[in-house]
């Protein structure tokens, strides 16, 4: 069984480019890790599955952004992150559950990246995701998925009309142009304020 | 120049409210040429409506891209964990495997030795004639009897338990396990509720005089302390966690308890998520469960302690129902700060098989005797 081994920088390239190895290298490297971390801590498996999955996302979320420099390794960045949550599930469950003081803070040393600040930023971003699935819920099946079809599944124009049954691309580009305006309304309604990156 | 001229007038006032998001999504993707983003520039300059609105649309553009591929990478992680033997191989194997071939001659030869002996011995023993056999049997009912005997002696003294005059040390006991190396110990609440004297003992069959520190009589779990200060369970660590969370229906268990003298393991499953008329602090287990085993520890696949027996349905056979170890961690919180408690930070269990397992649990479960 030969294994490619992946250097840090590999693993975040392949990670923020939704490689499928990536993850698979980064659940081979920490999972059973987190795993062993977790039930020594009174974590059941399905929770360890839980935080290193959400773990995972917020070093994808990272990873994307071009000005993201992991300045620690790799291991110690997920890991804390993965803390992190756990803790705040702990948190979630009862305030008597949550750990030791000293446990909290053991030497925060992350250099640039700091796993607090962003888990702040990926649950204000899982707010804001929440709150677009429900604007697309409230614009209504036809435009939602018109929408999708464009901006996630990134499907032309032309194929669009054909499985909307418009006449045109042309026509098709105009109503997706109508709900977009229509969606933009009812999110900035939902959200007044809302600063976006 | 003329004609760039007016072109640049044409496409100016060609940026309305109606196509900003067609000049939005361009902007994002980077498809407006130098022209162009000049022109964007000047109509937004000047108009700060046209401006919000295009700001606008460019982050819900991005924020519906940025949604969709998290929810892509949420599904292929998904894909992945449960595609485990292309991560998870090395690690799910069992520890330490013999190689079968390279024992099975020398295997061979022993087992033919043993088969031989043991024909030689029955033969032996048949020739004695059929006494001896019928000796043995005998043997064995009347060990069976003085068992049945010591336990309706259990349930005899449950039910007149308010009479403290007995000489006897014990007079009906449960189970009890560590929560510490040095002498905290987790069992129900109900066995040592009107004691007078409580006694734990280890494995190695000595006895312990403890007390009460703390109880939860709704949960039914009592915390007791062994009042020798140098008393300690076993010269390693407590091996198995507490756990924090709770398990789901279906995960399979297993037990060591004190229904006898000598400890009895048993094994079986939650098969309810809720107790006793939906009790939600505790689960329903199918699990057997004899007097003597309330305040066992009921512990997961990876020997992490989930939960403490406290009683079984009458009707049925192993419905058993055993409380949240939730309970015990919130009873924990509740000692005054000279008692604090701080349980165990690694779990020794997770990567052995059941029967090193059980051989590391068993200096850390006692019975509790009441008297």
């Amino acid at each position: 069984m030969s294994q490619v081994i992946y250097s840090d920088i590999e693993l975040l390239e392949g990670l923020a480019a939704g490689h499928r190895d990536a993850v698979t290298a980064l659940y081979r490297s920490y999972h059973p890790v987190l795993v062993r971390w977790m039930l020594s801590r009174g974590g059941m498996e399905a929770d360890a599955e839980d935080v290193f999955q959400e773990a995972l996302l917020v070093l994808y979320e990272k990873a994307q952004q071009a000005e993201f420099c992991l300045t620690c390794k790799l291991s110690t960045y997920l890991f804390a992150v993965s803390k992190r949550l756990w803790y705040k599930k702990l948190a979630q469950k009862g305030p008597l559950l949550s750990p030791m003081d000293e446990e909290q803070e053991e030497g925060a040393y992350y250099g640039g990246t700091q796993p607090e600040d962003d888990l702040e930023e990926h649950w204000e971003r899982e707010l804001q995701f929440e709150q677009l699935e429900q604007s697309l819920e409230q614009l209504g099946a036809p435009c939602a998925a018109l929408l999708k079809a464009f901006y996630v599944e990134k499907k032309s124009m032309q194929e669009i009309a054909a499985a909307f049954q418009y006449t045109n691309a042309e026509n098709a580009k105009t109503q997706k142009y109508k709900c977009l305006s229509r969606l933009k309304k009812i999110f900035f309604a939902r959200t007044p304020g809302l600063k976006l990156k | 120049m003329l004609i760039r001229t007016v072109g640049l007038i044409n496409f100016l006032t060609m940026i309305t409210e109606n196509n900003i998001s067609d000049w939005a999504e361009r902007y994002i993707d980077h498809q407006l040429n130098s022209d162009e983003g000049h022109m964007l520039d000047m109509a937004l300059q000047h108009d700060a409506a046209l401006k919000a609105s295009f700001e606008a649309s460019v982050d819900l553009i991005r924020m519906l891209r940025s949604s969709g591929e998290q929810q892509a990478m949420r599904q292929m992680m998904a894909e992945v964990a449960t595609d485990r033997k292309a991560w998870a191989a090395e690690y799910e194997k069992t520890p330490r495997q013999l190689s079968f071939r390279k024992y099975l001659r020398t295997g061979a030869v022993a087992a033919g030795l043993v088969m031989l002996s043991s024909l030689a011995t029955y033969f032996a023993m048949n020739k004695g004639s059929q006494n001896s056999n019928n000796q043995q049997y005998t043997l064995l009912r009347r060990e069976l009897e003085s068992i049945k005997h010591s336990q309706s002696k259990i349930i005899d003294s449950l039910s007149k338990d308010k009479e403290p005059q007995d000489q006897h040390p014990a007079r009906f006991g449960g189970t009890g396990f560590a929560l510490t190396n040095d002498g905290y110990v987790a069992t129900n609440f109900h066995v040592v509720k009107d004691a007078n004297n409580i006694f734990v003992q280890t494995n190695d069959g000595e006895t312990y005089s403890a007390y009460i520190i703390a109880r939860d009589p709704a949960a039914d779990v009592a915390i007791l302390k062994v009042e020798d200060k140098h008393f300690r369970f076993s010269k390693s660590a407590l091996p198995y966690a507490i756990a924090k969370s709770t398990s789901g229906l279906g995960q399979r268990v297993f037990s060591l308890g004190y229904p006898q003298e000598d400890p009895v393991y048993n094994e079986g499953y939650i098969s309810s998520e809720n107790g006793y008329n939906g009790d939600i602090q505790s689960y329903q287990l199918e699990i057997t469960a004899n007097p003597g085993q309330s305040g066992a520890p009921i512990l997961d696949k990876n020997g992490t302690v989930i939960a403490v027996i406290t009683g079984k349905q009458s009707n049925t056979a192993g419905t058993t129902y055993a409380v949240h170890a939730l309970a015990l961690h919130n009873l924990i919180r509740t000692l005054p700060p000279e008692n604090t408690i701080r349980l165990s930070e690694n779990n020794r269990l997770s990567r052995l098989d059941r029967t090193e397992q059980v051989k590391k649990l068993r200096d850390f479960v006692c019975a509790v005797k009441v008297n």
